[in-house]
């Protein structure tokens, strides 16, 4: 066999088990063994004999190259189908994942509030500051519910800040997680695919939600939701402004460790 | 040789071969093949494709001596530490063998 042969059928027994870049990272490689072993004397049919057939050669580089990062064969024939972009997607989180977890941090984040105000889903509301404010303002001054005007401020207050602390202090803790996030194995990291820093942090949360929803009326929130809708990255106000995006951890996790 | 044991010699040689200098993939497999001269070339190349898809080694294009530039692996802080426990581990399991008097 010689060189022209032997690469292209390389790339025929790869096709459908890796990416089309990884068959490139392949065949490019071999080429240079070729460059290499040409110029230190060897004949091309020499060589391909020693390197054995390609077919061989691409049940090794399967089944022994991917050992820690196993992918699905027929999700990758997908991926090589439409190119590169679904493998950057493959990534990206879900959106019904996203969802799920938003609605059940929405929840926790709001439960002190509803337990206090006994107003179901009124953490709906959590979009709004100003009607939310006035809201808990109302509830303790005219409320008839037992205690001390005093009392009731305060848990107010605590319950009000906990509606809002409660995201940014897990994304620190959990590093990019909160417990919804944790249940739908997605992770907030910053653009680059690396760690939340404290800034991604303040721009997300403080200045591309609570600041930003506030001073909309909720608007942002409505845009982030149809912007994840239509994207093909689920892009959302927050993330942009945060220098973040949300990707799928269950398959990135298991890649590296 | 079981297949895992010797995939896992294999990539404590190669990392080890990097420790302190860079070289380009046909080096390598020419260096593992003297020494053992019954593994498949191709099981090389796997482990080279591994050990840079795992971020102990990253590779960079420099220019030969002679005809086209070469792609040259190089060990990362990640494989230098991986290196070291692999090897901490093959002295522990060798003495080992050792002391139940397999010492050939």
């Amino acid at each position: 066999m010689r060189r022209e042969e032997f690469i292209k059928e390389i790339e025929e027994n790869l096709s459908g088990k890796m990416t089309a870049k990884e068959i490139q990272d392949v065949v490019y490689d071999y080429n240079e063994y070729f460059d290499v072993g040409i110029r230190e004397g060897r004949l091309e049919e020499d060589l391909c004999e020693q390197w054995g057939s390609p077919a061989k050669i691409a049940k090794t580089l399967f089944e022994e190259g991917n050992t820690n990062n196993r992918i699905n064969i027929a999700a990758l024939s997908v991926a090589n189908k439409l190119g590169e972009t679904i493998e950057k997607k493959e990534d990206c989180a879900p959106l019904p994942n996203r969802m799920i977890a938003f609605f059940i941090d929405t929840i926790i984040a709001g439960l002190p509030l509803m337990l206090l105000t006994r107003v179901f889903f009124g953490f709906l509301l959590m979009q709004f500051m100003p009607v939310m404010i006035l809201g808990i303002a109302g509830w303790t001054m005219y409320t008839h519910s037992p205690g001390a005007a005093q009392l009731r401020a305060i848990c107010g207050i605590l319950a009000v800040a906990f509606c809002y602390l409660y995201q940014p202090i897990c994304l620190f803790l959990l590093q990019g997680q909160t417990i919804g996030k944790l249940f739908m194995k997605i992770k907030v990291v910053r653009q680059d695919g690396s760690r939340l820093t404290l800034t991604n942090i303040f721009a997300r949360e403080v200045l591309g939600k609570l600041l930003l929803n506030t001073l909309s009326f909720g608007i942002a929130s409505l845009i982030s939701f149809v912007w994840a809708l239509i994207s093909k990255e689920h892009k959302t106000v927050h993330d942009v402004i945060g220098g973040t995006r949300v990707v799928n951890i269950s398959e990135v996790y298991q890649k590296r460790q | 040789m079981d297949t895992q044991f010797k995939k896992g010699v294999l990539e404590m040689c190669i990392l080890h071969q990097l420790a302190d200098t860079e070289m380009y993939g046909y080096e390598l497999m020419k260096i593992i093949k003297e020494v053992f001269p019954d593994v498949y070339d191709a099981s090389i190349y796997a482990i080279l494709r591994r050990l840079k898809a795992d971020d102990y080694t990253e590779t960079s294009m420099k220019d030969s001596s002679s005809g086209p530039p070469r792609k040259y692996y190089r060990i990362t802080q990640q494989g230098t530490e991986y290196l070291n426990k692999m090897v901490l581990e093959w002295g522990v399991m060798v003495s080992a063998v050792k002391g139940l008097g397999i010492d050939k």
